[in-house]
């Protein structure tokens, strides 16, 4: 999504890194994967911007991590939501269903407006 | 099993190219070595399963995927500075609290022991101990504002305009440790009136005890003030060569 849907979507980027966790732990790459699929392929930012937002999260106590084996034998961070991000979660996810919820009329009423 | 057979091949061709991948991002954040450790194992294990998960892609897809390693170690170092930002707040409270316990328990001393100024002192340490608490709530006052200006300005638009908010509350925080540093010297003062027309006893070991540990708790907090301010511009600089290359 490049341009300023790009930009729109890094400055929604804790809100999608949290609501992809929310299915469970997950290591940054399968952060990814669910990101993709849940917009339907819809987001597809560069893979790396992910991990200074999961590393920023982390800091501000909405994720925990740890070390872990996969199955490659590779140690592998997984990162999963803390009570404070699912705290967090609701919140961002009730101020983007307001503001969402309002553009929406708002568009709608420009578009009987034109009719 | 095509996927593994994939891996496999992929795994003997390119790992030195995964490797300085990974490099390249964490070399720009050797200022913190567990940093830049942790950023390399999780840009390799990233590009690895990359490739697993997508047979047919090279290490060039996976890391154009990725991202300019420029553009990343700025982020990740934007997001370090923001937590060291935080922690350097959080001890300059720690700080505060303490020297104003030891302030107190002296004081309180001093009145149980009767370690008072003489007249002739009396006006001049009036006058010192007034510098002494303008400077030390002076010091509170830009305490709470640093706090407040890095509640507020939590997020920014972008790693430069980030980096430009943190540097306002490290502004901030020296402040506040330069009037903490005027509110220990007036102590130091005061403290040294007192003694002078007193002869050296143990009695003494209290007042000079608390005193150094008033000048440890500033020290530790200038150092950690120092350390951040060094990263900062190191952090700065990386931004800054970021922007430049994406104007280019």
């Amino acid at each position: 999504m490049p341009g300023m849907e790009g930009e729109m979507l890094k400055g929604h980027l804790d809100l999608i890194v949290l609501a992809a966790l929310a299915e469970g732990p997950a290591h940054g790459y399968a952060v990814i994967e669910a990101i993709r699929r849940r917009s339907g392929q819809a987001f597809d930012l560069p893979e790396g911007t992910i991990y200074p937002a999961l590393h920023r999260l982390e800091q501000g106590g909405l994720l925990s991590s740890r070390w872990t084996v996969a199955e490659t034998g590779r140690r592998r961070r997984v990162y999963a939501l803390t009570r404070q991000g699912r705290r967090a979660l609701a919140d961002r996810r009730a101020v983007w269903e307001r503001f969402s919820n309002a553009i929406g009329g708002l568009l709608g009423q420009h578009g009987h407006a034109r009719a | 099993m095509p996927l593994a057979g994939s891996w496999g091949s992929m795994a003997m061709r390119e790992p030195e190219t995964v490797a300085a991948y990974a490099a390249s991002i964490a070399e720009r954040l050797e200022f913190d070595p567990s940093l830049a450790r942790r950023v390399r194992q999780e840009v390799e294990d990233h590009l690895w399963e990359s490739m697993r998960a997508r047979a047919v892609e090279t290490v060039r897809d996976a890391t154009t995927r990725f991202g300019d390693p420029q553009v990343l170690a700025a982020e990740f170092a934007t997001a370090w500075l923001a937590a060291q930002t935080r922690k350097t707040s959080a001890v300059a409270i720690i700080v505060v609290l303490a020297l104003l316990l030891v302030m107190k328990v002296r004081l309180a001393w001093y009145g149980m022991a009767q370690w008072t100024l003489n007249d002739e002192q009396r006006l001049a340490g009036s006058a010192i101990s007034s510098i002494d608490v303008c400077a030390f709530w002076l010091a509170v006052g830009l305490l709470a504002a640093a706090w407040a200006y890095l509640s507020i300005h939590r997020v920014a638009a972008s790693c430069a305009a980030q980096c430009r908010k943190l540097r306002h509350v490290v502004y901030l925080t020296a402040l506040c440790w330069f009037a903490l540093a005027i509110s220990v010297t007036c102590d130091v003062i005061l403290t040294a009136l007192r003694l002078v027309d007193r002869s050296f006893s143990a009695q003494a070991i209290i007042p000079l005890s608390s005193l150094m540990l008033e000048s440890a708790l500033v020290g530790l907090l200038i150092l950690r003030i120092a350390g951040l301010a060094t990263r900062m511009t190191q952090t700065t600089a990386l931004v800054e060569t970021r922007r430049v290359g994406h104007a280019s």
